[in-house]
């Protein structure tokens, strides 16, 4: 509970920490791509201008298999490019790339299939719950952190990860632009 | 005495208060839903309004783009989007209803992470 609440909290401070490192190019992630060509984002968004959700939105995108984003209808298995340049018109964003294997992403797509409504979440079992479940899915461990904030941060943490900021309004970092190209659906 | 029923008071405040936006939260929204399962696509605006009543916001194609729902903007064949947000909700529910050129509803959403 008292993580929960120290992440609610923090959120504001952890895209206040990303804006002061928006030109942000440590560590190329080009250079920590899995040589599988498999790989997951986390795309978590702050507050939307004029929102009553103070929490933000984060969503999760998988190789060659487009972004999976539930409650603000978005078209599961979307073009990930399209939606981060669509959100970024709302608000700020941290997007952490995360190393993954091919079997990995497979069990992360099965937890996807069992979960068809783009907007089947609310309060509890919501945006976050949703991506923490897809990626403990998928073997990848998290602290079950129920906001945005706090699960971008917890992410922001695993071996190989690596974050960029995208602020409302643009642009996209050069090194995560040259990513997304291997995101975007294949089907 | 009196010393004794302060803290009940304060107690009783502590825990009304929340079960009160709790109760009103979920009858705001169960109240929407059910108004809103009765639209169907094709639907005029006019019976979109007899059904949801006035929308608290309007989106159009050609205007500017309400940034507080998260959602993407309303692009053709969208033309117009009905808004209806459960104003005692912190996470920012709403129900979206959107029309086309004709005034007809050609999609509808209940919006929970925006």
């Amino acid at each position: 509970m008292m993580k929960s609440l120290i992440a609610v909290s923090g959120v504001a401070l952890l895209f206040m920490s990303h804006a002061a490192h928006a030109s942000y190019v440590g560590g190329n992630p080009l250079t920590s791509v899995d040589p599988t060509g498999t790989n997951q984002l986390v795309i978590a968004g702050g507050q939307a201008t004029g929102s009553y959700n103070i929490f933000g939105h984060v969503a999760n995108a998988v190789t060659g298999n487009g972004v999976f984003s539930y409650g603000n209808d978005t078209n599961l298995g979307s073009g990930v490019q399209a939606y981060i340049q669509s959100q970024m018109a709302l608000r700020n964003q941290v997007i952490t790339f995360i190393p993954t294997s091919p079997a990995q992403d497979q069990q992360v797509l099965a937890f996807y299939a069992l979960h068809p409504g783009r907007n089947s979440v609310g309060l509890a079992d919501n945006c976050a719950a949703r991506t923490n479940l897809a990626l403990n899915a998928g073997g990848v461990p998290t602290q079950d952190i129920p906001f945005p904030g706090g699960l971008s941060g917890d992410v922001g943490n695993l071996p190989g990860a690596q974050q960029f900021y995208v602020p409302q309004g643009g642009p996209i970092p050069p090194a995560l632009m040259n990513l997304l190209p291997g995101f975007e659906p294949q089907h | 005495m009196a010393t004794r029923k302060g803290p009940l008071i304060v107690g009783g405040i502590i825990v009304f208060i929340p079960l009160l936006y709790f109760t009103s939260c979920g009858v705001v929204s169960s109240q929407k839903a059910k108004a809103f399962d009765q639209l169907q696509m094709g639907d005029t605006e006019q019976q979109v309004i007899g059904i949801m009543g006035k929308p608290e916001d309007r989106e159009t194609s050609e205007g500017s783009r309400l940034a507080k729902y998260g959602v993407a903007a309303c692009a053709a064949p969208c033309a117009q989007r009905l808004w209806y947000p459960n104003g005692m909700s912190l996470a920012g529910e709403a129900w979206m209803v959107e029309l086309d050129a004709s005034g007809h509803v050609i999609h509808t959403a209940h919006v929970t992470s925006p």
